[in-house]
């Protein structure tokens, strides 16, 4: 049988030396800005910077919808500032759902 | 006198007809035909054709096929033409030519890419790569366009910059530009399509996204690792979808 996925690796990302405004995240999403996938891999690890993010939501949303039993979807540490909303659905590896691992800054995040 | 002159001129317009005959075969612009290759224009940048000839005369639906390293600025204005640098990966090169908005300072000639796509659509670039441009590597306006195994590194800016394009992305690559790896603007697409597509070691973000939608499909993989600021940033309204 065949199958297909769609795979996004964003590793290494980010440099000690930027400055805090630089943001150095594996994604941000800034300003309405919206990322969404369903199945498929997603990694987003090892950002470096001053404050290392996997992933940034400033006033922005979310949504991803993962295999529970997804082996490859793995987010180092998410933020959502600003009014970000996330949905996370599936087994989500690295975030914790209780919020350890979330920056959550009025915002909205479900985790199911 | 004027028979044997006569002889003696017949004589020689045969032998420079016979002397020419190779010749008149050849394609225009330096080119080589090669007789394995389907019909088409074929360009040597090796051997004094030029790159940027080929493609100002082309015709929509055209395809022009190059080997060797082109040295040159190249605007496509030609709709459905395809450029390809067949299985020897031919090269644009921009160590040798001018970014003409940088370097022109002729206001009503804006040129932006060492490769522009200028308002037209279904064009196709593949097996090339382009480097060493002076300004970005590829720049879209207005267009829609299919990069299959492509190659752009080493830009002064963008390895890719797009206004109000439409782009397919297959098994290509975008590392070592000075910016960004891909500037997706002003109500761009890019359909990462098929196979594996990398913005790797750019000197900010992997891919920068205003305005813009980025989709990435099933059958394909998106790589955005070792960019010194973001591997991928989504501004003001943009959208990421996999």
């Amino acid at each position: 049988m065949f199958l297909s996925y769609t795979e996004a690796e964003i590793i290494d990302n980010g440099n000690a030396i930027a400055p805090p405004e630089a943001g150095s995240a594996g994604i941000s999403l800034v300003d309405s800005s919206v990322f969404s996938q369903t199945g498929g891999d997603l990694t987003i690890t090892n950002s470096a910077g001053s404050a290392p993010i996997g992933m940034a939501a400033d006033n922005s949303t979310v949504a991803l919808r993962m295999a529970a039993n997804s082996q490859a979807f793995s987010i180092s540490s998410l933020s959502l500032t600003f009014g970000a909303r996330a949905t996370l659905m599936g087994s989500i590896l690295n975030i914790s759902c209780d919020g350890k691992d979330v920056l959550i800054r009025p915002s909205e995040y479900t985790c199911k | 006198m004027q028979y044997q002159s006569r002889r003696f001129g017949l004589a020689q317009l045969s032998f420079h007809i016979f002397t020419l005959l190779p010749l008149l075969s050849l394609p225009l612009g330096g080119a080589l035909a090669d007789p394995a290759q389907p019909a088409g224009r074929i360009v040597n940048c090796d051997h004094g054709g030029r790159l940027a000839v080929a493609v100002r005369n082309a015709r929509p639906g055209d395809t022009i096929r190059f080997t060797g390293t082109c040295k040159e600025q190249v605007t496509i204005t030609t709709d459905r033409l395809t450029i390809d640098g067949q299985e020897s990966q031919g090269i644009i090169d921009g160590e040798d030519a001018t970014c003409p908005d940088v370097d022109s300072g002729n206001p009503t000639e804006k040129i932006a890419g060492l490769v522009e796509i200028d308002a037209v659509q279904g064009v196709i670039l593949q097996n090339l790569t382009v480097q060493n441009s002076l300004c970005d590597g590829i720049f879209f306006r207005g267009s829609s366009a299919t990069l299959r195994n492509v190659t752009v590194k080493d830009s002064a800016d963008d390895g890719i910059d797009s206004e109000q394009a439409g782009i397919t992305l297959e098994e290509s690559s975008f590392t070592g530009n000075h910016e960004n790896g891909m500037n997706l603007s002003n109500n761009s697409t890019a359909n990462v399509f098929k196979d594996v597509v990398s913005f790797n070691d750019n000197g900010r973000f992997g891919v920068l996204i205003h305005h813009s939608l980025l989709f990435v499909s099933s059958d394909a993989t998106l790589e955005a690792n070792s960019n010194p600021q973001t591997g991928i940033g989504v501004f003001a309204g943009a959208e990421l979808m996999g």
